[in-house]
């Protein structure tokens, strides 16, 4: 089904984010098979994708719109340093909005439109009341710095791929709900260097084939994949820079509130190649479901046991479970009659 | 599988070879740190070859902040044919490089000497402050004052390494100080 965007519910502090029977029904459950491992599970995102799936469109937006879009803006007034373009990326910037912006009006004319004379352009948001317009291509012409201006439209984070000597650098973003990764340090890494401190894949290839395959994307043939983690609370800014507001959350974790506070955590990335400047749009949608909720679909509680228990330590260890993998998984056994 | 524990933004060193054919030779390096490059600098013709060092003093910024209007001023009338070696601890080594970059280097023409020392820039990344001359883990922060373990995660741009709390999940726990390598 499709979604329309709920009244704002909160991803700190009382946590009332909810999905409704609807939103657990799309959620893009990541596990093919029982066992988790690392591959280069990267495939086309062709659109229109199934109807109402998260696949259907180049970006999503569901029921929880405003409830991130409040978050974002939480998030950046605390901190305007988790959103940066440096200044050779600004022509990469007008890409994604005029790929964004078209996208959204073509997918949900109901609340989003873009008229467009020459390089005047007239852009109306009707969720977040917002029409303005300006001059293509002329980053003074807005309100915000342009990538500023997309990103509190734009459900999930964002980055700008610089590509330059067959690698790609992190040159611009706007990440408020990172999985434990920090924009303002990242900033200017290659592909390799900021995929540092994950275990294993490095001596697997896994990052030297991924950068050979998103190198070579043309324009308009955009690929996804899908990553997961686990977050205790609804807690959409799991960064760095915050670890120590939600550090304890982890420790707060008993068997009787693992169904209501542990979530699974699916990043949808899609790269799409922008075609003036030739970077990448790397767009990071996250979807967050607690496990009382994961569980009412006995396939995937049943999967999700499997998944948990067999993931290699170096991988509860980089993903931060150490602290209640084991709890976790005891209490996914009840789901699995193979336990 | 062979597992490698290093983390592979971490950079790894090698000791600078001259190449001779270079139009200018150019040599920067802070006061302690010229042996590294004196043996390089000794095979040059004097005319094609300068040498720059960093002296502490109490000029506010990094020390290789008090080298930029200099080098920019070398750098904007070098022959593209320019090699630069550098040498000093880890950070002056990617300040100097991430100024060459600005004024028109290209990474291969940059050789960066192994760091003088084993003392670390550490990038606080609660507060964003940047600290000098880190030897030891965890390392209280100077800016926010939280406890931070020293991760082998380095960015060049920033010239260090990342600092993350390190007891945010358990403040009680009982922790025991290494000296980074």
């Amino acid at each position: 089904m499709r979604m329309s965007p709920k009244p704002v519910q909160t991803f700190r502090d009382d946590f009332s984010y909810s999905n409704s029977p609807g939103a657990i029904a799309r959620f893009p459950f990541p596990f093919p098979d029982d066992e988790y491992r690392y591959s280069v599970n990267i495939e086309p995102h062709t659109t229109p994708g199934p109807e109402g799936s998260v696949y259907e469109f180049l970006l999503d937006i569901d029921e929880h719109y405003l409830s991130e879009m409040a978050e974002r803006d939480i998030v950046l007034k605390e901190n305007p340093q988790r959103c940066l373009a440096m200044p050779h990326m600004d022509l990469a910037c007008w890409d994604m909005i005029e790929r964004c912006m078209q996208s959204l009006a073509a997918d949900y004319p109901q609340h989003f439109s873009l008229s467009t004379e020459g390089d005047q352009w007239t852009w109306e948001n009707r969720l977040l009341n917002i029409k303005d317009s300006f001059t293509f291509g002329d980053s003074s012409t807005l309100p915000l710095p342009p990538m500023e201006y997309m990103g509190r439209q734009l459900q999930g984070d964002f980055a700008l791929l610089d590509q330059r000597d067959g690698d790609l650098f992190l040159d611009a973003g706007i990440v408020t709900c990172p999985a434990d990764w920090s924009l303002a340090f990242d900033a200017g890494m290659s592909f390799s260097e900021w995929h540092g401190p994950v275990p294993l894949a490095h001596e697997m290839g896994v990052f030297e084939r991924a950068l050979k395959y998103l190198t070579a994307i043309p324009v308009g043939r955009p690929v996804r994949r899908l990553n997961w983690t686990l977050t205790v609370n609804a807690r959409m800014d799991t960064s760095p820079e915050t670890y120590p507001n939600w550090g304890t959350d982890r420790a707060s974790l008993t068997a009787d509130n693992v169904g209501e506070k542990v979530h699974l955590r699916v990043e949808l990335q899609v790269l799409d190649r922008m075609p003036r400047s030739n970077a990448l749009m790397f767009s990071i949608r996250t979807f967050l479901i607690s496990f009382d909720d994961l569980v009412t679909n006995p396939d995937w509680a049943r999967r999700m046991h499997r998944v948990l228990k067999t993931l290699p330590p170096e991988l509860v260890e980089y993903k931060g479970l150490g602290r209640y993998h084991d709890l976790a998984v005891e209490w996914l056994s009840q789901y699995d009659p193979a336990n | 599988m062979q597992i490698d524990p290093s983390i592979k933004s971490r950079p790894k060193y090698v000791a600078p070879e001259l190449v001779a054919s270079a139009g200018l030779q150019l040599f920067v390096s802070e006061s302690d740190a010229g042996h590294l490059l004196e043996p390089l600098y000794r095979q040059c013709s004097e005319s094609g070859a300068q040498w720059l060092v960093a002296e502490p003093g109490n000029a506010p910024g990094t020390l290789a902040d008090s080298l930029s209007g200099y080098l920019q001023r070398v750098l904007s009338d070098a022959p593209v044919t320019t090699r630069l070696y550098v040498a000093g601890s880890e950070g002056f080594l990617w300040d100097i490089r991430n100024q060459a970059l600005s004024a028109g280097l290209v990474d291969e023409q940059i050789q960066l000497a192994p760091p003088v020392t084993k003392a670390r820039r550490l990038f606080c990344t609660h507060c964003y402050t940047l600290m000098e001359g880190v030897t030891s883990s965890p390392h209280t922060c100077s800016g926010c004052g939280r406890l931070l373990l020293v991760r082998d995660h380095f960015a060049r741009l920033h010239g260090a390494y990342v600092g993350v709390q390190i007891n945010a999940e358990d403040p009680e726990e009982q922790l025991e100080q290494e000296v980074l390598q």
